[in-house]
């Protein structure tokens, strides 16, 4: 998997927040980094931006198929756990 | 009878009368020391585990006690023996309200720190696998939060290990250090340290 410019099927449909995800409030012993996703950013992104390599970005799908159905389909809002 | 015989008789009788005082205080007073060491022993196992100090020093007014039997200051022992007992029950409610208050900070910490420690060992794996570090994160930090992973592991283990053995002291103790390290760990990954690491 690469990342593409222009007609990327990663591309993030300017829409408003998907079903957001509960980030643990009240527990003082979550450490479940999340991330809340922007605008022009693509599950390669994200995993670039946490990993280093945007290779990984299969880590974050795997942890977020409760919302996910598609690595190639995030929503701007989203609230993805990064493992 | 001359009066130095007079003199001394009186000072033999008045000898036999104190003596006489004291034999009797004997009984009393050993029955009191036998008490006071009953509930003493009693206690000691959870005083000693949940309130070293305050045994520590029920045990020296013991052995003090002990020796003004000894001694023969029967008076003595009837007066401080029953504040050794009721300083032992002090001692044992004190221990069990203790008890109960470490097993609820341990309960909290053994069912959210492997949690924590599955979270930055997740981080750790997926990194180990990154072609590249993330931007601010050289190979050296990614060294140090392995080296701190395994330590946090054994630490870990080591707490769980004295939990199991009724030492909760001593579980907490090792746990409280395993807390430090695993916010350490945290935040060379970059990962957010959860509240209750902060405590």
């Amino acid at each position: 998997m690469s990342e593409k410019k222009g007609s990327d099927p990663w591309a993030i449909p300017d829409i408003g927040p998907d079903e957001k995800k509960s980030e643990g409030a009240g527990d003082a012993w979550d450490a479940t980094q999340w991330h809340e996703v922007k605008k022009g950013e693509t599950l390669w992104k994200i995993a670039e931006q946490y990993y280093g390599d945007g290779n990984l970005y299969q880590k974050i799908f795997e942890a977020n198929r409760d919302v996910l159905k598609n690595p190639d389909r995030i929503n701007i809002g989203q609230k993805l756990r990064i493992p | 009878m001359n009066r130095s015989v007079r003199n001394f008789v009186i000072v033999m009788l008045a000898a036999v009368f104190l003596a006489a005082c004291g034999a009797g205080d004997k009984g009393p007073a050993e029955s009191a020391l036998k008490a006071a060491e009953q509930a003493i022993n009693t206690v000691r196992s959870e005083g000693s585990k949940y309130l070293p100090d305050q045994m520590s020093s029920l045990d020296s007014a013991l052995a003090g006690v002990r020796e003004k039997l000894a001694k023969g200051d029967y008076k003595a022992v009837l007066s401080e023996a029953p504040a050794l007992t009721s300083k032992a029950q002090e001692i044992a409610n004190a221990a069990a309200t203790k008890k109960a208050e470490l097993a609820k900070n341990w309960e909290g910490l053994s069912s959210g720190m492997p949690r924590v420690v599955d979270a930055i060992k997740s981080r750790v794996d997926i990194l180990s696998q990154s072609k590249k570090l993330p931007a601010g994160m050289s190979p050296e930090t990614l060294a140090q939060a392995k080296a701190g992973l395994s330590e946090i592991t054994q630490q870990w283990a080591a707490a769980t290990e004295a939990s199991k053995g009724g030492n909760l002291a001593d579980a907490l103790a090792k746990a409280s250090s395993v807390k430090a390290k695993a916010a350490e760990v945290l935040t060379l990954l970059k990962m957010p340290v959860p509240e209750a690491l902060k405590a």
